[in-house]
């Protein structure tokens, strides 16, 4: 059974605005949300302190913010879909879940004795499903994906499996992740952390930013302005923290994801890119779209360079802002690109377009040779 | 209108330390992989290892697991914030991801489908098999890896805190379980449901094996079965994917048939029915 599924709501915050409406804003304006950090107080190491983050601008100390954020998204995206009927099943992609709880544990004890050393309790990434479980009295299967960047986007596939599979007859699908000291300390520790702003595509990039975000995606079964189409999930395996750069892969997962949508490369109007710009994700990815779509592809945008990579919440929260952004009559644009890289051969649409109806490509890459691709019609 | 039942090819279970039985798979000793990316190898390999002639290739590889590898987060979180000299090796970092096991299983098994991870305390075995039953019945693949593993870390309390377990009954336990489901064939076993959901706290009689003993937390009342406790009561192990390693040793014991329920922290039951067909 194909049935068709239909996006009714969604809700987000990242480094551009604490509630859609603000973020769709910032990227029509051409906003960049990186900056040092002001409100991470848990974010201790010196280097840490002087990187570039995406931080959501809201005011509350780390340990309430974690919450915070998740329910305003929650709420939010169910606000907008409006009452529901029958079973609502949660999904939601993570990887860190409320990790920074045990970071905040003990930096606590240490505040109280330097040499403390005491027992996180930290547990695994369920409580979030938990607790949006319980916000919205969720019937329906609760389920937790933990795949790297593209955790949330892999919740986005699941959930369409599962409306059509019948399980639920709603799916909340939410991405969040919040910056940590581990996550940060581990990019740079990876060399894949950029001082500068991103520079997704361009010749002289040479990392990312991390941001910390929360998207929140409401769908059920039947027709609507927007319907998500179609997916795919193919495993990368090469190297555990870097992508294929031959570009086989991303042209794999697209093509797979345009087959389980029925549709042609040529219906495509826009591409939501990963776009992290780290060397070799860029790289693959970008010849993957050239594979597929030629020499002149459709507008292929980063949202990076405006909210930061945020690991992942990202499959999520930048389907739900370049879904908004459409609803509100443009496309985003990508920041950071100035100068094409020959390897790549392409360019990203740097300014906001027109909000083309037909097909959009929505990719995802991640550590673990995680690769998914959604597709949405605009109609 | 119910599911059709999926056939079970093969089945696998390990509990305890990987590391010589790793070794001996792969020929030598890999200081660098962790116990959990070994123990979910190890169980995968001893899986297909029944089924030399099923080509796994295009098969899709879901894994569950309660924690991760928390043997390594933790250590790597406290060094991260070490009051003296902070340090995140890059090695650490990579290892700690959710889905390292699930790709390096598939890179050991080159099994190349859809790879899926689920990380989620309770019932991540449970939703790892119900992920793979939808991928069957919707055609995405033909053949489907399913496996859960979880580690112990640090000691007793601090597992057991972890688990939200403190003062339960039982011991904790490390280990890993697969199966090999396929969409349509013979086989010796069938899964017959898997389903997860806010159901009420009774199951039908009906749903049950002529066999099913009674543990300790549930109670008959007419023609339903009801629980009256934690979770705790079904399983000897505190082990979060324990479902895994109970299926896998319910059909090496060749019962005729099987019912797992467990219903998580949060209220969320998990129903796993399996039945052999008496074939081999």
């Amino acid at each position: 059974m194909t049935a068709p599924l239909v996006v009714l709501g969604w809700g987000s915050a990242c480094a551009l605005g604490a509630d859609t409406d603000s973020s769709v804003a910032g990227l029509r304006a051409g906003s960049c949300g990186l900056g040092r950090p002001e409100r991470s107080a848990h974010l201790q190491l010196t280097d840490a302190r002087d990187a570039l983050v995406g931080e959501i601008p809201i005011t509350p100390p780390p340990e309430q913010r974690l919450r915070q954020v998740l329910d305003m998204v929650v709420d939010e995206a169910m606000d907008r879909a409006g009452p529901g009927h029958g079973r609502t099943g949660v999904f939601v992609g993570t990887t860190g879940g409320f990790f920074v709880d045990a970071e905040l544990q003990l930096l606590r004890a240490r505040a109280l004795d330097p040499l403390a050393w005491p027992r996180l309790g930290q547990r695994g990434q369920g409580a979030v499903a938990d607790r949006v479980a319980q916000r919205v009295g969720a019937r329906g299967p609760v389920l937790t994906y933990a795949m790297a960047c593209t955790s949330s986007a892999a919740a986005v596939a699941a959930a369409g499996q599962h409306l059509r599979a019948g399980t639920c007859d709603r799916a909340l699908v939410v991405g969040y992740d919040m910056l940590s000291n581990l996550t940060l300390r581990g990019f740079q520790g990876l060399m894949l952390y950029d001082p500068e702003p991103c520079r997704p595509f361009d010749a002289s990039r040479k990392g990312l930013q991390l941001g910390e975000g929360c998207g929140a995606l409401v769908l059920e079964r039947g027709e609507g302005p927007f319907q998500l189409a179609g997916w795919s999930n193919h495993l990368d395996p090469g190297n555990l923290t870097s992508s294929s750069t031959d570009g086989l892969t991303a042209e794999a997962v697209i093509r797979a994801a345009l087959d389980h949508a029925g549709v042609t490369p040529a219906q495509v109007v826009g591409i939501k890119s990963h776009g992290t710009g780290t060397i070799d994700n860029d790289l693959g990815e970008g010849l993957g779209i050239g594979r597929v779509f030629g020499s002149a592809p459709p507008p292929f945008v980063s949202l990076k360079g405006a909210l930061g990579h945020t690991l992942g919440a990202a499959g999520t929260l930048e389907l739900v802002l370049w879904l908004a952004a459409l609803a509100a009559g443009f496309r985003p644009g990508s920041l950071g690109f100035t100068e094409q890289d020959p390897a790549i051969g392409l360019s990203p649409s740097l300014d906001p377009g027109p909000a083309d109806r037909g097909v959009h490509i929505f990719d995802a890459f991640g550590f673990g040779g995680s690769c998914i691709a959604l597709v949405v019609r605009h109609g | 209108m119910a599911d059709r039942p999926l056939p079970v090819l093969a089945w696998s279970s390990i509990e305890g330390d990987p590391a010589a039985e790793h070794s001996a798979l792969f020929g030598r000793k890999f200081r660098r992989i962790s116990r959990f990316v070994k123990l979910a190898q190890v169980a995968a390999a001893r899986c297909t290892a029944q089924r030399p002639d099923v080509d796994i290739r295009a098969a899709g590889l879901f894994i569950g697991t309660g924690l991760g590898n928390t043997a390594d987060i933790v250590p790597l979180a406290e060094g991260v914030l070490h009051p003296n000299r902070p340090r995140c090796s890059p090695m650490s970092f990579a290892g700690c991801l959710g889905n390292a096991a699930s790709f390096f299983t598939a890179r050991s098994l080159a099994c190349l489908g859809p790879n899926v991870t689920i990380s989620q305390e309770d019932l991540s075995f449970e939703a790892a098999l119900l992920e793979a039953t939808l991928a069957l019945r919707a055609g995405d693949i033909q053949l489907a890896m399913v496996g859960g593993v979880d580690i112990i870390s640090g000691d007793e309390d601090e597992q057991r805190e972890r688990m939200n377990a403190v003062g339960a009954p039982g011991r904790c336990a490390q280990g890993a379980a697969f199966l090999l489901l396929a969409a349509d064939g013979d086989a010796p076993a069938l899964l017959q449901e898997c389903w997860l959901g806010a159901a009420p706290r009774q199951v039908v009689l009906a749903d049950l094996p002529a066999t099913a003993r009674l543990l300790p937390g549930w109670r008959l009342t007419g023609s339903a079965l009801c629980h009256h406790g934690g979770v705790a009561e079904f399983e000897e192990r505190l082990l979060p994917v324990a479902t895994g390693l109970r299926i896998a040793e319910a059909l090496d014991a060749n019962e005729p048939s099987f019912v797992h329920l467990q219903r998580s922290a949060a209220g969320t039951w998990g129903r796993v029915r399996l039945a052999r067909t008496g074939r081999v």
